[in-house]
């Protein structure tokens, strides 16, 4: 029994290894400044009192932005030093660490192509790569004005991914970009929010990197998808939890707490998923 | 008139009302290239109201409309790279054309408010009593709400979503990796702050040579000296039912100390928890001899393959401490103490159906068994961390004084086995990490050394017709006595090179082992000893150099590793007794190979060879008999055993998560050689005396395994299904006939998940076998099996949770129906938790399983744990 069970360790021990690195890196262009946000989310929508934040940060290029959260970007960084598998082997001990984080895993790049918007995010255990169109926000002006952050702001508003958006932004911080997939207004938008404030975006602090700062992503194999897809396979996920809980070789009892703590997770960025 | 004009006015007014002007135009630099990106922004003359803008697009157009009354406006263009320009331009609709200037401005660096968390270096700072709340009573449940931190269903912890290196109470490692202790029992207020050590190398000497993307943590302690615990008591009927935990706990910054006391008798196996064993342990230590040698055993059943809890009638109590004492600034003392006393009682009626080609023997024994288990665990860690080198030395010593009794009841008679094992065992683990120029070598030495005085006292006698001249007799003892010594040394390295990665180790193994045993038998009480066919008094000796290569090469969706194993082996056996005995050296080459290839976004391929060559365990060989159970008698007198076996593994998959149509398709072969057969001589009553014969044989199976699942969201369903069949051919020995034996199993499984709300989920599933044996191309058996497996979750308020599992069963024309239900009522108040439970709500007496070999069916009925409803306070001092 002791070895067959070795034997069975042995042949299966290449699935376990299914590691990431090694992987070309995607150069586009240097940052020429760097925005910290700071996002107050509710990622359960019946939980008012639950609120999670995480710092945020958009690398501004010269024609190219990038949106990650500062957990992805540590994490990022880290794996992308790893170069051998001997390296990487105490973290198959733990094949399941796979399954949901709450970390936000996406990355955004504006203008990427020229016009356009990457979007690299993770369903399952899938990364994927879908394109938007840049420019689909319709913003209108307010004629509100006031003072945030030491900055005089202009407040404008838009619908997007189900959810009616307030932004203000900075003509004096003469960009046209922003958290997450908002941009197009004349000047850094500083603080962005739901109107049931269950994402509220924050601006914290602009810098210039003092070392050679790239814009760039890790390219591997994703699956290219429509955002239509991608939400597909992200909903029957969170939906299909305990199966694929069953499948990853959880018992009965961790399937349901997985499922209790996934129907938490309810409350997307975009509501809008078809 | 006035009308008219008026009329006419408002036409004209309202035009300028709605009348917008459409303002657009170029911008590009000094040299005439366009110049994308550049902000346009509209104000009203003299006001600093926005009301239109526009962003210049890749070809330096924009385009913006405006509506206003006022006879002018006030342009403004911003950029980053470029000098801002304003102008002033009459309302209406026009085209116009920019040319601005390259600058280079300087934005001033500029924050907001100091982050919540501070980072200094690696290390991150988070102040507990900022994220604690009142209902939380462990550390565990403030660390899972820090960011980054993550805590798993079994009290693993992750920090951005990797398992931690280290848990350290004030920079001391107390637990060794089993931290849950810590983590779930030490309350928070103990605590000031938890630091993560970001990319932490735990071995002093590897910081800066190996990189490690593992986290690890560290309890800053409120005050210097730190006493606290916590306590969990349980209590249920019927019979009367206990589960009681008392951790206390105490930390210093030179000293720490845990104790642990838990018992139970509610068929929880705490003693589990001493076994930490990772994948990297098990193959590693696949060359040690098996820690305890069990040649001796009393007759039992197959467990059954469901919750242990539901079965197990236990008493244990277990004693645990550590204690950790930091000597001087470089070493580390630990100990580990483990004391166990575990009394268990199982019963449980076994069937077994034996085939052979000219007749088919059936055996039912009926079992009630006590085994008794008490034993000693010791560790003790030296450990030496410094940026030189890296030192550890454990020690280990067991001491078991376990017993176990049986009875069994077959048709004819009442046989009473009593088995005394005992175990006293010591050894070392010696690990050291040392620099030489730039590489690194790792040395490792294993010793250790066990003695086992095991006998079993089988009444009334068996196997009259081999040992008392086909008289009847009143006992028989068999006892052994084996004691052990193995040692372990090695050396290894391991470098990259481009997309290779290459580990070498060489080392030297030796084993010795003196195996005495002998039968003596008691009729009419006088004890006679039998003579020396049944007495052993052998040395093994067994001799291993090995040299092992590993490589692995990647390219993107491309992963290819091999493994090169060389290895000399020399065994040598010497009966002094019997004046018999064996000598053999081999050169053993032990090679795998294998590749994965993932091709577009969902497919993904693999294929694995492995070849294998193994001189067996010079344990397997022993020229006179020996009493192994109460009904099997047996003889190894052949050369030490050679198996060799070609593995082969294919492997498909098609995973889309998109349609969430997820399947696989595995094929593995086996091809088996061995140089013995092992025959049996089955007696009418169901003993039998097992022989090995020097026979080449082989034997070889195929298995195809299928697997598909997909999730219908419309339905909120899952469907899937499994499908497998195993074929199985080979050469088996009874009663002097050599036959061949092929067995078929198939099987398939659909199951149905249905998640009806958000609180409410069920599961079903059908298990259908169909077992085929063919003893020469005769079909002997013809088995089919179905069950059924029904599960509802429910949650139907925040602290409630009701699941009902039940199982219907169809096994050879009988059938079974096993129902479980759980409630649990969690109340969280007081920093007290309180837990209700009902388990085996129907009173189910009996579970039945089902085993089949090349020519044996087994079922086995177990007794089960009877209805019990119990409940349980945790709270912490």
């Amino acid at each position: 029994m002791r070895m067959l069970t070795l034997l069975i360790v042995v042949i299966f021990f290449p699935i376990l290894v299914n590691a990431q690195f090694n992987y070309p890196i995607k150069k586009i262009e240097s940052t020429d400044y760097l925005i910290t946000y700071s996002l107050k989310y509710q990622s359960d929508s019946l939980n008012p009192n639950f609120i999670e934040q995480q710092e945020m940060l958009l690398f501004l290029g010269r024609n190219v932005s990038k949106f990650v959260s500062e957990n992805f970007y540590i994490r990022d960084t880290v794996v992308r030093k790893l170069r051998s598998w001997t390296e990487f082997d105490a973290v198959i001990a733990s094949p399941k660490s796979q399954v949901s984080r709450s970390v936000f895993r996406y990355q955004v790049f504006k203008n990427y192509p020229r016009g356009e918007l990457t979007c690299i995010d993770y369903a399952a255990d899938g990364g994927f790569l879908y394109l938007e169109r840049l420019n689909l926000l319709d913003w209108k002006l307010t004629g509100d004005s006031a003072t945030l952050y030491g900055y005089k702001v202009q407040k404008a508003t838009t619908n997007f991914g189900g959810r009616s958006w307030t932004a203000w932004f900075a003509p004096d911080l003469p960009f046209n970009d922003g958290p997450y997939k908002f941009s197009g207004l004349p000047g850094l938008i500083v603080k962005i929010s739901d109107s049931r404030n269950h994402y509220v975006f924050e601006f914290i602090s602009i810098k210039k990197p003092n070392k050679n700062l790239m814009i760039d992503y890790v390219e591997k194999d994703y699956i290219k998808a429509t955002k239509q897809d991608f939400f597909r396979a992200e909903d029957a996920f969170r939906e299909d939890i305990i199966n694929r809980a069953k499948a990853a070789g959880l018992n009965d009892e961790l399937q349901q707490r997985a499922a209790r703590n996934m129907a938490k997770k309810n409350n997307p960025i975009e509501l809008e998923r078809k | 008139m006035r009308i008219f004009i008026s009329f006419v006015f408002t036409i004209l007014f309202s035009q300028i009302l709605v009348g917008q002007a459409n303002i657009q135009g170029r911008v590009v630099d000094p040299e005439g290239e366009a110049l994308p990106g550049v902000n346009i922004l509209v104000y009203l003359p003299g006001n600093n109201i926005m009301i239109a803008y526009a962003v210049s697009d890749a070809e330096g157009h924009f385009q913006t409309h405006v509506k206003s009354l006022t006879d002018s406006l006030d342009l403004e263009l911003s950029s980053i790279q470029c000098r801002k320009e304003s102008r002033r331009i009459a309302n209406s609709s026009q085209n116009l054309q920019f040319e601005l200037e390259y600058d280079v401005k300087q934005l001033d660096a500029y924050t907001v408010m100091a982050k919540p968390i501070e980072r200094h270096g690696d290390t991150i700072s988070y102040l507990v009593s900022s994220f604690a709340r009142k209902e939380d009573r462990a550390i565990e449940d403030v660390l899972r709400r820090m960011p980054g931190i993550e805590i798993e269903p079994d009290g693993k912890i992750l920090y951005q979503g990797m398992p931690l290196q280290k848990f350290y109470v004030e920079g001391l490692d107390l637990m060794n990796g089993r931290y849950g202790v810590i983590s779930k029992n030490l309350p928070y207020g103990a605590v000031g702050a938890v630091e993560v050590l970001e990319n932490h190398q735990p071995l002093r000497i590897l910081e800066d040579k190996v990189f490690s993307q593992q986290a690890s943590l560290n309890l800053k302690m409120k005050r210097d000296i730190t006493a606290t615990g916590t306590a969990k008591l349980g209590s249920g009927l019927s019979p009367f039912l206990w589960d009681a935990n008392i951790t206390p706990m105490a930390f210093t910054k030179k000293f720490q100390l845990l104790a642990s006391y838990q018992t139970n008798n509610t068929g929880n196996d705490i003693s589990q928890q001493i076994k930490m064993l990772s994948l990297n342990d098990l193959l590693q230590n696949a060359a040690r001899p098996n820690e305890n040698p069990e040649m001796l055993n009393i007759q039992t059943a197959y467990l059954p393959s469901i919750d242990q809890k539901r079965y197990l009638d236990n008493n244990i109590h277990l004693f645990n401490l550590n204690g950790l004492m930091r000597i001087n600034r470089d070493f580390e003392l630990r100990s580990n103490l483990y004391y166990i006393n575990d009394y268990q009682k199982q019963e449980a009626l076994l069937q077994r159906i034996l085939f052979t080609p000219i007749d088919t023997l059936s055996f039912t024994e009926h079992l009630n068994n006590r085994r008794h288990d008490n034993y000693l665990i010791g560790e003790f860690t030296v450990s030496r961390n410094v940026k030189k080198n890296y030192l550890s030395n454990e020690l280990k010593i067991q001491s078991r004084w376990d017993k176990q009794f049986g009875l069994v009841n077959t048709e004819t008679e009442e046989i009473a086995q009593s088995l005394k094992n005992p175990l006293k065992s010591i050894s070392n683990e010696l690990r050291s990490v040392n620099a030489f120029g730039k590489k690194l070598i790792e040395f490792q030495s294993y010793i250790s050394y066990d003695h086992s005085p095991h006998s079993l006292e089988v009444s009334p006698g068996q196997f009259e017709v081999v040992l008392n001249q086909n008289e009847p007799y009143i006992n028989l003892l068999q006892q052994i006595d084996l004691t052990r010594f193995f040692t372990d040394q090695s050396a290894g390295y391991g470098f990259v090179w481009k997309r290779f990665s290459f580990t070498q180790r060489v080392g030297i193994a030796f084993r010795k082992q003196m195996l005495e045993s002998a039968i003596s038998i008691n009729q009419q009480n006088v004890g006679s000893i039998t003579g020396s066919d049944f007495t052993n008094k052998l040395e093994g000796l067994h001799t291993n150099a090995y040299f092992q290569t590993e490589m692995e090469y990647k390219k993107s969706n491309f992963t290819v590793k091999a493994k090169l194993p060389y290895s000399w082996q020399q065994v040598s056996l010497n009966d002094f007794g019997l004046a018999k005995g064996q000598k053999m050296s081999r050169f053993l080459f032990t090679p795998s190979l294998s590749a994965n290839y993932k091709f577009k976004s969902f497919w993904e391929s693999r294929a694995s060879w492995r070849y294998t060559n193994n001189l067996g365990d010079i344990g397997g060989v022993h020229y006179a008999y020996i009493l192994k159970n109460y009904r099997n008698l047996s003889q190894n007198a052949t050369l030490l055993s050679e198996t060799s076996s070609h593995v082969f593994l294919a492997y498909l998959s098609y995973r889309n998560p998109i349609t969430s149509l997820f399947n696989t398709l595995s094929y593995v072969y086996l091809l088996s050689q061995n140089n013995l057969i092992y025959s049996s001589i089955v007696q009418a009553d169901g003993t039998s005396v097992i022989q090995a014969t020097v026979l080449p044989n082989s034997a070889n199976s195929h298995s195809i395994n299928g697997q598909s699942t997909k999730y219908y969201s419309s339905l909120k369903s899952t469907l899937g299904f499994k499908a497998s069949y195993n074929l199985r051919i080979g050469t088996s020995l009874i009663n002097a006939f050599l036959f061949n034996t092929t067995t078929h199993v198939y099987n398939f499984a659909p199951t149905l998940n249905i998640r009806l709300t958000i609180w409410l989920n069920a599961e079903y599933e059908l298990n259908a076998s169909y077992f085929q044996t063919y003893l020469e191309k005769e079909k002997k058996s013809d088995i089919s099996m179905q069950r059924h497996l029904f599960k509802i979750f429910a949650f139907p308020a925040k602290k409630h949770l009701v699941n009902l599992s039940s199982e219907y069963y169809n096994l050879r024309g009988s059938s079974n129906l096993f129902a479980d239900l759980f409630y649990r009522y969690t109340l969280t108040e007081k920093k007290i938790d309180l837990e209700l439970s009902w388990t085996n709500i129907f009173n189910t007496k009996t579970y039945t399983t089902y085993q089949a070999n090349a020519f044996t069916i087994y079922e086995s009925t177990y007794w089960l744990r009877p209805s019990a409803v119990f409940m349980s306070v945790k709270f912490g001092f």
